[in-house]
Formats: structure tokens, C-alpha cells, sequence
């Protein structure tokens, strides 16, 4: 039941495309058109084959039904892990990536049950500040920042304007 | 020429391309960070070397990373480059049977095999072979795209209407972004991120790395602490390279196929491996062993995606034209250096060209060594915890489809692109004509587009004979497997 | 250069006015600034044109000025991402300093789904002027003729002969202009920017098209590919023996229909900030050594100081906004 509830699912959101599909003025529309129409027939072939022999979620997909499986334990701190992930992107440009990262590779790895703690917690700064470093010195990746990495980056300039 | 080739062998170029290829195979080695991202993020640090040299570091970077991303993709199942998708597919089927060294010894040599042979070309033939992109108009590309869709979705043992239902719903993700005829904005609920399309690479990143590191998130939960492989002692080169040489014609095939697909403008590596290994299932005996660990599949994505690197740069440096993405980041290192990619490039700036081809090779070679012996020092990632695996492949998901374009939006696509990755596995359609159709669906509107106008009638498509061949070619093996895999037949639907 | 600019003004339907860069260059350094790198934020992807000038600008300007600039590139939307950044949410503490093109920039608020306009931004120096290129193949029926005997043909075939452009942008507005004034009709092949234009010209799939010096440089000189016009009102100086479109009997704005490239700060940036930036960016594009590091790029500069090109923003917005007008598309203000 549940995979033909996710099949209605994708049908559902491909059949929205093509609903505002057909407000798409000129000939821009026509393709889409083709393409979602083709892809709203063959999912419903699709949804008449599950109909027909109705397997079960992770059906030959023994590491989806693992994931999703409610047994076998650690379904709260998968769901932990992700949650930290999600909040990340959202954290860094309030945070700042330096604060954000650490705390979500931290808080990860805590989860999924790091055996020393603290190595845990200090391997994250450890690991963040370096990043953050490279990110700087090196390759050069503009991440949100706010306070620390503003600090750092101030930081180094002046280290910089005093060499040079 | 041989002046130029040999300057590759001073001691500072042949440090720059054994840099590069280190760094490349660290970058292609996490998940994440993708090849295409490698080069973009080196092209400002080769500013300041010499022309030679600069090219020389990205050459082995390029190639160094395409080979990186398949350690990741043999030993956790997680691509470290869109490139080894395919790779992983069959590699990580071998390492499960406990081979994964072998996996990864044919990966590098093959890997240098395909990059060594594109190398050669670019050395003796590239004017003769640049011709080649030229002679594909929009007619004979969109054959060609067409082709390349339909040999996957008839290659993949999963239900036709499913293989074909996925295709159609990449086609469709596709379309979002501005239409090619007319610049108007196609489902982008006015936001500006969408405005250029789906990023491919967050929506890569999305459907293979972070999908998996919630797979290996729920199994450190539950308290697995390591990736459990059976690593095998190391048996020695010797195997990997009696097998490379057993299967001659199958690198002559994919070496061909991946020359090939470079040398079109516009098809990058990604779509490849896909395209190459389809087609050697069609020559193998054995078919059956296709994804489930077959060293023919692997060698063949393996050394068509490394031939399609060296072939994207054949019109680059003979014509101007790049043969793919990460081909047109090496216009802006070649312009930065002053060096204009065209017509002219070989006979003004030889000294350079053949520099960079040489280092292109010595890059290959270092590649294949590095890959070949270190190779045991590679299984140290399998001694880190998978909670340890799990947190990092989830940091560098999010930091490789942020930096492509510096965009948090992209990091939320990302997201979007896992979901729906978990959606599509949940009802067994197959991830693989998503992917496909995905990174060729843009590609192929334009050119229905530019087809359309410039091919108005059926005599002027019957004047086009390649095209033609091509979509007969197309029909017949469309036509084949619906009439073997009948409606009705369990295996259609 | 100051008889250029000049002109220039005067085109823009404003005063004669001089640049000063007397005045300019004694501009001090402010307090406090900067304290970190200065981003130089550019919308289009690394290796195009736009990229290109950022690159050697922040490269060359580092060594004037002696503190360190840098490049992001904020892709996404063909430019509109990153415009929309640089207008809206980019600090404004003179550290983000916007590198981008008009009519594009423009463009991107006028047609398309922007939300900004040109008040968030103000200009900090004009950096060159790139016009639109039409170019042929020699080897083609088409390349023995000149930029008259092609209109000639098109007049003679109406709608037969392929024009490569992209839609709805400068390279179909500047085609369009042509067509209407020329009374010629051609059929519009439309392509995602200049160089999948330029190949399919090589491969003989179209007859002539839109596109920039930089992309077909090599093959002009190798003699494959014929350039017949440039969309301005003289001559563009690395092509003598090309001629203006204007010249050709084309009404055209000078400095309009072309890359017109400039660096822009968020309005709200301070104003001494603004000046010290205008001051070192000038400097930088008047240094002999980065005149050179330009030329060697393929960057042929044309400095304009922030109120000069103030000027040009000026005529390019009512350029645009009476074009879009006249040929019936929508305006957003």
C-alpha cells in the first residue's frame, strides 16, 4: 500500500508540473507538455503492473528496507542525523559556517554513537577550523559568515598586511 | 613537438601533474566533491604558475579525480564524481564478493588506459578528430542524445515501462528553467536559483551521497560499527593487468565510445560511462554479470569516461570549442594565460599545447601507479567507523552542492533530489534513466529546437545520412526490446 | 581616451562632462577598510567573458593597491542570481564589490522576473565595451559578401537565411534592430549564449551569427570565420577593416548594444568607501602594467569614471526601454 501511495505521490507532483504546463504561453510549453504526459502514461502503467502483484516496500532493495525499516532500533537517531543535517544549511547564515559546521559535525557524531566524546567534539572544531583554513588559503570558497568566520578572515588579513 | 612533449619531464611540470593528480584523487575521492568542482576551484590557483605548468596541475587534477571518485564508489557505494556512477554499480558488486582491491586496481589502470589513448589522439590526430564535432549538426545530436537514452533503458533489466517512466520523469526535471526558444521561465515559481535549471550536480549529489549516508547513518545506528568488506590480501598486480590485457577489444570499444561522446560538444563525462557500458553489455557473453560485478562493465565505464576527458579537449585546444563543462573551465585557464583555444592554439603556442599533453600523459601514468600501489593504503577507509563515514558524507553532500555555484539554495535541491531518490527506489523504478535523461534533457530541447528550424523538411533530414543511420539504428533496438519484453510479460510492467 | 568619453557623454543626451581623474586619485583610503578581502561578486560562471575581466581586474588591483581582492561567482538564472545578490543582499561595506555587463543587468529587472532595479546599485567604474559581433563562415556561399551584401541576400530570401541569436536577449534585440530598419526578415536560430552559435556556424548549420570578440578571436584570425559588422557606432579597434553597424546605415546608440562591463557596490555602501574604491579601480585600469595584463587576456579597456557611466546607465536604460516599447514586448519598471 504504502508504495502505491508514493507512486499517487510522484504521479501527483509530475501531474501538477503539467497542470502549469498548459499556462506556459507559446511553443516554450509544448515540450514539457510531451515529456510529462509521457511520464504521467508510464507511471500509471506502472501503478496498474503494483496492482496487479502487490510487493512490499523494499522489495529487493534489502538497504531501503533497512532504512526504513521501524525495527531493528536506531530509526530516532537516523532521524536525528538528518534533522541535524537539514538545520545546517539553515543555521550557517545565522551562525556563520565555522560555529554551524562544528556543531552539526559534532552532533552527528555523537549520534550515531562515537565511542570517545571528546575526541568526537574536538576532531569537529579541529576539523572545521582546517576547512575553513584551506577554504581561505587555498581553494577559495566564499561560505556564509558571520561572527567567528568574520573574526578569522580579519584575522588573517592583518597577518597578511603585517608580512607583506 | 617532442621539444614540447619532453618539456613535460622538467622536474617542476612532472611535480605539478603528480600534485594534481593527488589532489584530484582526494577530491574525487569524497563524496561531494565533484571533478567538475575540483578544476573550478584550482583554475584561480594555477593563475599565478606558468602557463605549462598551470595546465599541466589541472590535466592531472582532471584526471586524477575521475579515477578518485570511483575508490568511494567501489568501497562504500557512494560515487565520489557523477563520472563513477556506473562504476560504483559494478564496483561496489565486486568489493561485496570480497574483490575489492581488483576493483580498484582495474579501475585505476583503466582509468590510465582511457586517458593514455585520448592523450595519443590529442598528440596525432586531434585536427582530424576535431572535424568530427563539427560534422554533428543539431540533427545528428539529437539522434545521437536519443541513441544514448534508449540504449540505457533497454540495457537495464528493470521493467521497461519503469526504465522508460524514469526517463521521462528526468526529461521532465529537465524543463525547469528558462525555455530554450524564447528565454520564458518554466516552473520556477519566480525564483531566481531555478531561473538557469535544476543544478545537476546538487541533484547528483542528492541521489547517490546523501541517500547513502543515511543508509550507512541507520546501520552505525544500529549499532554497526564498519563497513563490512572483506578487503583480501592484495593479490598483486599481476591480475589486474592479465585482465586488462584479456580485454582488449572491450577497452577498444569503450575507448572508442568515450573519444567519441567527448569530442561532441556539450556531452561531458558524466553521461558517458552510462553509454559505454550499455553498449559492451550488447558485445559481452556473459550480459547477465552487467551490474552485478562485472569487470568487462567496470573496465568499460572506467576507461570511457578517462578517453572522454581527453577527448573533450580535443576541440577545445584544435577548434575553441569545449567538449564539455569542465572543458570550457580549461577556456578560462587557457584565456587567463593568454593563450586562445582555436585554430591557431597548436601552431602559435606549440611550445605550451604539447607541454600540456605530455603532462596530460605523464598525469595518466603517475594515475595508474598511484592507483595501482597504493591501493592497500585506500582500505584504510574502511577501518573508520561507519557513523564516522556516515557524518562526513553528509558534510561534503552539503558543502559540494553548495560550492558549485555558492548557493544555499542548491543545498536545499540537494535535499529535494535524496527525497525523491528514496521515492523512486521505494516503487523500483530505476535511478539510472533519471540520472541519464537528467543531465541529457537540456541538451536535447535545445537541439529539437535548432533541429526544428534548421531541418524543416524530410529532404533535408534524408540529406543527412549520420542522423538518419542513427535514428533507424535507435528504432530497430527500441523495436527489438518491446517486441522480446511484450506487454503482458512480467518483465514489462 | 578623454575625447572618447566625451563623446560618449554627449551621446547619452547629457552634459559634456569631463572625467576628472585628478580629482579621483586623490581620493584617501578610509579608516578601517578593508579589513578583509575584497570580493569582487560576479553572476556569470568561471571562464566567461565577465569572469575573465573580474579575475584580471582583482588580480591587477591587489597589486595596485596593495591589499587582497577575490573572485565568487554567483551562478544561477543567467545572471539573475547573482544580480539579485549584488542589489539586495550583499553587505554594503564596500568588502562586495559587484563585476557584471549591461544590457544584461538591465535586462534582468526591465524583462525578466527581478526584483531590483538600478537604484539599488551605484556604480563604482565602467571597465570596457565589448559590441556584438556578426559573423559568416569564409568557407560558406555567404562569405565572399560583405555586411551590405549579406542584407542584400536576406532582402532577396526573406526568412531564408539563419541568424544565430539568443533568445530574447541582446543578440536577438540587436538582430531585430537590423531587420527592421534594413526591412529584411531572417529566421532566428536560437542558442543558450555565443559559443553553441559559433559551432554551429563552423559546422555550416546556420548562416551567420551574433557573437563576441573573445569567442571567435582565433578563428578570425585563422580565416574561418568572417566578421561583418560590430553593433556600435565606430570601428571596434582590434577588427580596423570591420565596420560600425552604424556606418552601415544601422541607427544604434553608441555603447549600448554590446558587454558593456562595470563594477557596481550595494547602494548603500558608504560614500568615501565608494570613492576610495572608484579612486583604486580607475588607477588600476590606467596602470600600464594592467593595461598590459588586459590586452594579454583579449580585454581591450575603455575606464569610465562612476559618473560617466552613471551617464551611460542613463542611455542604456531609455535605449532599452524604447526598444522593448516599440517591438511590443512588456516593460516591468
Amino acid at each position: 500500500m504504502a508504495r502505491l501511495a508514493i507512486l499517487l505521490l510522484l504521479a501527483g507532483v509530475v501531474g501538477a508540473l503539467g497542470w502549469l504546463s498548459l499556462g506556459i504561453a507559446g511553443g516554450a510549453g509544448l515540450y514539457p507538455r510531451i515529456v510529462i504526459g509521457a511520464a504521467l502514461i508510464l507511471l500509471a502503467a506502472t501503478a496498474v503492473a503494483e496492482l496487479r502483484r502487490r510487493p512490499a516496500l523494499g522489495e529487493a532493495d534489502p538497504e531501503l528496507a533497512a532504512l526504513v525499516s521501524a525495527s531493528g532500533g536506531g530509526a530516532g537517531r537516523t532521524i536525528g542525523f538528518l534533522a541535524v543535517w537539514l538545520a545546517h544549511p539553515l543555521a550557517m547564515p545565522v551562525a556563520g559556517f565555522l560555529l554551524a559546521t562544528t556543531a552539526a559535525l559534532a552532533a552527528s557524531l555523537l549520534l550515531l554513537g562515537a565511542r570517545r566524546r571528546w575526541l568526537a567534539v574536538l576532531g569537529a572544531c579541529v576539523f572545521t577550523l582546517l576547512l575553513s583554513l584551506a577554504m581561505r588559503l587555498v581553494i577559495y570558497v566564499p561560505v556564509p559568515a558571520v561572527g567567528l568566520d568574520e573574526a578569522l578572515d580579519r584575522l588573517l588579513f592583518a597577518l597578511r598586511a603585517g608580512r607583506g | 613537438m617532442l621539444d614540447g612533449v619532453l618539456a613535460a619531464l622538467a622536474p617542476a611540470a612532472l611535480a605539478f601533474g603528480v600534485v594534481g593528480v593527488v589532489v584530484g584523487i582526494v577530491f574525487g575521492a569524497i563524496p561531494g566533491l565533484t571533478a567538475t568542482l575540483a578544476i573550478a576551484l584550482f583554475v584561480p590557483v594555477t593563475f599565478a604558475m606558468e602557463p605549462a605548468n598551470g595546465l599541466i596541475m589541472l590535466g592531472g587534477i582532471y584526471a586524477g579525480a575521475i579515477f578518485g571518485g570511483s575508490i568511494s564508489a567501489v568501497l562504500i557505494n557512494v560515487p565520489g564524481t557523477p563520472a563513477s556512477i556506473i562504476t560504483g554499480w559494478e564496483g561496489h558488486a565486486m568489493a561485496r564478493q570480497g574483490q575489492a582491491p581488483y576493483a580498484l586496481g582495474l579501475a585505476a589502470v583503466s582509468s590510465g588506459v582511457g586517458g593514455l589513448v585520448s592523450a595519443l589522439v590529442m598528440l596525432f590526430l586531434a585536427p582530424v578528430v576535431a572535424r568530427l564535432a563539427l560534422t554533428f549538426g543539431p540533427a545528428e545530436f539529437v539522434a545521437l542524445l536519443v541513441f544514448s537514452l534508449v540504449v540505457v533503458v533497454v540495457m537495464l533489466e528493470t521493467p521497461l515501462a519503469r526504465n522508460l517512466a524514469g526517463c521521462a520523469i528526468g526529461l521532465a526535471l529537465g524543463t525547469i528553467g528558462l525555455d530554450p526558444v524564447n528565454g520564458v521561465p518554466r516552473f520556477t515559481f519566480g525564483v531566481a536559483d531555478l531561473a538557469s535549471g535544476l543544478n545537476l550536480v546538487a541533484v547528483l549529489i542528492g541521489f547517490f551521497c546523501m541517500t547513502q549516508a543515511l543508509v550507512l547513518a541507520r546501520e552505525a545506528a544500529q549499532g554497526a560499527r564498519r563497513v563490512e568488506l572483506a578487503f583480501g590480501g592484495v593479490r598483486g598486480a599481476w591480475r589486474v593487468l592479465a585482465t586488462v590485457v584479456s580485454h582488449f577489444r572491450t577497452y577498444l570499444r569503450a575507448c572508442s565510445v568515450g573519444l567519441f561522446l567527448g569530442v561532441m560538444p556539450a556531452i561531458g563525462p558524466e553521461s558517458t560511462p552510462f553509454v559505454a557500458h550499455a553498449v559492451e553489455k550488447r558485445f559481452s557473453r556473459e550480459p547477465e554479470r552487467f551490474g552485478r560485478g562485472s569487470p568487462a562493465g567496470l573496465l568499460a565505464a572506467e576507461a570511457s569516461v578517462s578517453a572522454n576527458v581527453g577527448g573533450s579537449l580535443i576541440p577545445l585546444l584544435s577548434l575553441g570549442i569545449p567538449g564539455s563543462g569542465a572543458a570550457a573551465m580549461f577556456i578560462g585557464a587557457l584565456t587567463l594565460h593568454g593563450l586562445r583555444p582555436g585554430p591557431l592554439l597548436f601552431t602559435e603556442r606549440g611550445d605550451v599545447v604539447y607541454a600540456f599533453l605530455g603532462g596530460f600523459v605523464v598525469a595518466n601514468l603517475a594515475m595508474m601507479l598511484i592507483g595501482l600501489f597504493a591501493i592497500r593504503y585506500f582500505a584504510v577507509a574502511l577501518l573508520v567507523p561507519k557513523g564516522v563515514i556516515a557524518s562526513f558524507v553528509a558534510l561534503f553532500s552539503l558543502f559540494g552542492a553548495y560550492a558549485v555555484n555558492n548557493s544555499l539554495f542548491d543545498v536545499g535541491v540537494m535535499f529535494a533530489a535524496a527525497a525523491l531518490a528514496l521515492a523512486l527506489r521505494a516503487v523500483s523504478i530505476p535511478i539510472l534513466p533519471v540520472v541519464l535523461a537528467l543531465i541529457l534533457g537540456g541538451l536535447l530541447e535545445e537541439n529539437l529546437v535548432v533541429f526544428a528550424i534548421t531541418v524543416p523538411t524530410l529532404e533535408a533530414l534524408l540529406a543527412r545520412p549520420i542522423a538518419v543511420a542513427l535514428f533507424a539504428v535507435t528504432a530497430l533496438i527500441l523495436a527489438l526490446t518491446v517486441w522480446r519484453r511484450v506487454p503482458g510479460h512480467p518483465r514489462f510492467g | 581616451m578623454t575625447h572618447r568619453i566625451t563623446r560618449r557623454a554627449a551621446l547619452a543626451g547629457g552634459l559634456a562632462g569631463l572625467a576628472a581623474p585628478g580629482l579621483a586619485q586623490a581620493q584617501e583610503r578610509p579608516p578601517n577598510f578593508p579589513v578583509r578581502p575584497i570580493e569582487m561578486i560576479v553572476p556569470y560562471p568561471a571562464g566567461g567573458g565577465v569572469d575573465i575581466t573580474a579575475r584580471t581586474l582583482a588580480q591587477e588591483a591587489g597589486r595596485v593597491l596593495g591589499h587582497e581582492f577575490r573572485v565568487q561567482n554567483r551562478v544561477g538564472g543567467a545572471g539573475l542570481v547573482g544580480h539579485t545578490y549584488m542589489a539586495k543582499s550583499a553587505p554594503a561595506d564596500g568588502h562586495s564589490v559587484g563585476v557584471t555587463a549591461n544590457p544584461f543587468f538591465f535586462l534582468d529587472f526591465l524583462t525578466r522576473e527581478g526584483q531590483f532595479s538600478a537604484e539599488d546599485v551605484k556604480p563604482v567604474v565602467g571597465i570596457n565595451f565589448s559590441p556584438i559581433l556578426w559573423v559568416s563562415r569564409t568557407a560558406s556561399p555567404l562569405g565572399r559578401l560583405d555586411f551590405d551584401g549579406v542584407i542584400e541576400e536576406a532582402r532577396r530570401r526573406p526568412g531564408e537565411l539563419k541568424v544565430g541569436i539568443t533568445p530574447n536577449n541582446a543578440f536577438q534585440f540587436v538582430t531585430e534592430i537590423v531587420e527592421r530598419q534594413k526591412g529584411v526578415r531572417m529566421t532566428h536560430v536560437p542558442f543558450q549564449g555565443g559559443r553553441p552559435g559559433v559551432t554551429a556556424l563552423l559546422g555550416g548549420n546556420i548562416d551567420l551569427t551574433n557573437c563576441f570578440y573573445e569567442e571567435v578571436e582565433p578563428q578570425l584570425r585563422a580565416g574561418e570565420l568572417k566578421a561583418l559588422a560590430v553593433s556600435d557606432d565606430r570601428r571596434f579597434e582590434p577588427l580596423p577593416d570591420v565596420p560600425s553597424m552604424v556606418e552601415r546605415g544601422v541607427r544604434m546608440p553608441g555603447g549600448v548594444w554590446g558587454a558593456n562591463r562595470f563594477a557596481i557596490v550595494p547602494r548603500a555602501t558608504p560614500e568615501p568607501i565608494r570613492r576610495y574604491l572608484e579612486a583604486g579601480l580607475l588607477r588600476t585600469l590606467r596602470d600600464p602594467q594592467s593595461v598590459e595584463a588586459f590586452t594579454k587576456v583579449g580585454i581591450l579597456l575603455r575606464p569610465a569614471d562612476a559618473a560617466e557611466t552613471e551617464r551611460v546607465f542613463g542611455s542604456t536604460r531609455e535605449t532599452l526601454i524604447a526598444f522593448l516599447t516599440e517591438t511590443g514586448r512588456p516593460v516591468r519598471r
